[in-house]
């Protein structure tokens, strides 16, 4: 038998974690107590673990720490220590790790003024609703204003994070009634640029079920896509394909899509054809045109799994697939509305 | 420093751990130089030191007894005198601001390098790993994505196979430390 199978190693992988009942953890120390040669097996399995966290979580913070390196000045680094020299080379080689382009929040401005990565948040002076009360929003501030889409029928939406900013209440509203309803924050994660905000109000009597499901599964280049937001105040369709599958500077938080995107669509839905949701529309390159940038699916689920204390139920089924463009279209538009913060 | 930031540095908030790099840079160029270093001296300072500092903060026993410039500087510094020590140079203190409330760090250096050492093999073994087992082993030992979470972000079917995937990169790591240890040891 192997000394080492993946059986014994997800064995000691739960017992270091402090994982497993306690009758299983009691049976395995005792074991441990009567077996010398199990014992010096876990011993230095632990030691190496132990390695591992200690040499991954450097690595990663030298690549995160290069990447705010390099947004403070653009210039090389030399250096008199040569160990020093190559773990920082190996954390520049290693940045996709801990993707130092996806480290968009503090640079955010400069980035705009630098051309490169647009963030679409659109700023009007205030609401057009000027004659309804804004619940939500102080008035005299310009109001930011992006788009959100529906991903459980009791209210909650998913926009980008750098609409809302720190805002803990926002209000939305569903452009097809006009009727507008104010949301609170519940989750939020800059480095994703996400957000989650569940409508907070009496009028809200909940949605119908929501026709598209998130998808984890791979997407690929050069696959069609759709999207549709609110770069004004009506509702905007457009579509392209997957351009490449990473953002800005190897940004792999995103993907890279030719959809036109302007301010105000932050947030919006990226669909591919049959109607999954693949991405959240979040920024556009400023300097080249049909170049936009769109947050992957895989990392909406991983917010979902870890930014939200209780879960919520993610839509599951495809109520779109088998409809025409428009009919699919006409269906999906019912569940994104207007955010303002 | 308000407690938002340090809560924000130790949940690796990209945002907060940014803009305090960005805040301290120019406190600990001017120390390195005004001690006969320039300013790529300084960069290569600031970022060990900094990485010593969020390796510390990250670390849940970990206590900050001083405020965030004050820890960076003692860092710094103390990093720098080291460095100016193996290239045969005294070090010498001008305008040290910070010289009566200096926490000692001597400990927490020395305990840091002497780790980057005894890893020395675990850091090239990590390196000849490629992808994707540098980054499936850092999601899972560094970022502690769930095996689940794991699985979508590197596209791998279903939670078990990503389990199956890890361990295998283990094994290699395994082995090429200890072919590294062979090496060095004749």
């Amino acid at each position: 038998m192997n000394p080492f199978s993946e059986e014994m190693n997800e064995l000691f992988e739960k017992m270091a974690s402090g994982e497993g009942s306690r009758a299983e953890r009691t049976l395995f120390f005792q074991e441990l107590e009567s077996n010398p040669t199990l014992k010096n097996l876990y011993e230095s399995h632990l030691t190496f673990r132990k390695g591992v966290e200690v040499v991954t979580r450097r690595t990663a913070l030298r690549s995160e720490i290069s990447g705010y390196q390099q947004q403070l000045k653009s210039t090389k680094t030399k250096s008199t220590n040569p160990i020093s020299i190559s773990r920082w080379a190996i954390a520049a080689s290693v940045s996709a790790l801990i993707t130092v382009g996806a480290w968009f929040g503090y640079e955010w401005e400069q980035r705009q003024k630098a051309n490169g990565e647009q963030l679409l948040a659109r700023s009007t002076p205030k609401s057009r609703h000027s004659n309804r009360p804004i619940r939500t929003i102080e008035s005299g501030e310009d109001v930011v204003s992006g788009t959100a889409f529906a991903v459980n029928a009791e209210g909650y939406f998913l926009t980008s994070s750098h609409v809302i900013g720190n805002k803990s209440e926002v209000e939305l509203e569903n452009p097809e009634d006009g009727s507008i309803y104010a949301a609170r924050v519940v989750a939020r994660d800059t480095k994703y640029d996400l957000v989650l905000v569940k409508i907070d109000d009496e009028s809200f009597t909940g949605l119908s079920r929501i026709p598209y499901p998130i998808k984890s599964s791979k997407v690929n280049l050069a696959q069609d896509v759709f999207t549709l937001g609110f770069p004004k105040e009506d509702i905007v369709f457009g579509e392209g394909s997957v351009s490449s599958l990473n953002g800005y500077n190897g940004d792999t938080l995103k993907y890279q899509v030719s959809v036109p995107v302007n301010p105000g669509q932050s947030g919006s839905p990226l669909f591919d054809e049959q109607g999954n949701v693949i991405g959240v529309i979040s920024a556009k390159n400023g300097s080249a045109d049909g170049v936009s940038y769109a947050v992957k699916s895989s990392h909406m689920i991983h917010f979902f799994e870890n930014a939200l204390e209780d879960p919520i139920q993610l839509p599951k089924a495809n109520g779109v697939s088998g409809l025409s463009k428009t009919k699919k279209i006409q269906k999906i538009k019912s569940f994104i509305f207007i955010v303002r913060a | 420093m308000s407690l938002n930031d340090l809560d924000g540095l130790r949940s690796g908030d990209r945002f907060i751990t940014g803009k305090i790099y960005a805040e301290h840079y120019s406190l600990i160029e001017r120390m390195i130089v005004a001690q006969k270093g320039d300013s790529d001296d300084a960069k290569d300072i600031y970022q060990e030191a900094f990485l010593i500092f969020l390796d510390n903060i990250q670390n849940p026993s970990f206590e900050l007894t001083v405020k965030i410039s004050t820890y960076l500087y003692a860092i710094a510094k103390n990093l720098w005198y080291k460095r100016l020590k193996v290239i045969g140079q005294q070090s010498f203190v001008i305008d040290d601001r910070f010289a009566d409330e200096l926490p000692d760090v001597t400990e927490n250096v020395d305990r840091f390098l002497e780790e980057e050492q005894k890893y020395d093999d675990l850091y090239s073994g990590l390196n000849q790993l490629g992808e994707p087992c540098k980054s499936v082993l850092t999601d899972f030992f560094f970022q502690k994505l769930s095996m689940e979470a794991i699985a979508n972000k590197h596209g791998y079917t279903n939670a078990d196979n990503a389990k199956t995937q890890k361990y295998k990169c283990l094994m290699r790591l395994k082995k090429l430390v200890a072919v590294g240890q062979k090496r060095r040891n004749g």
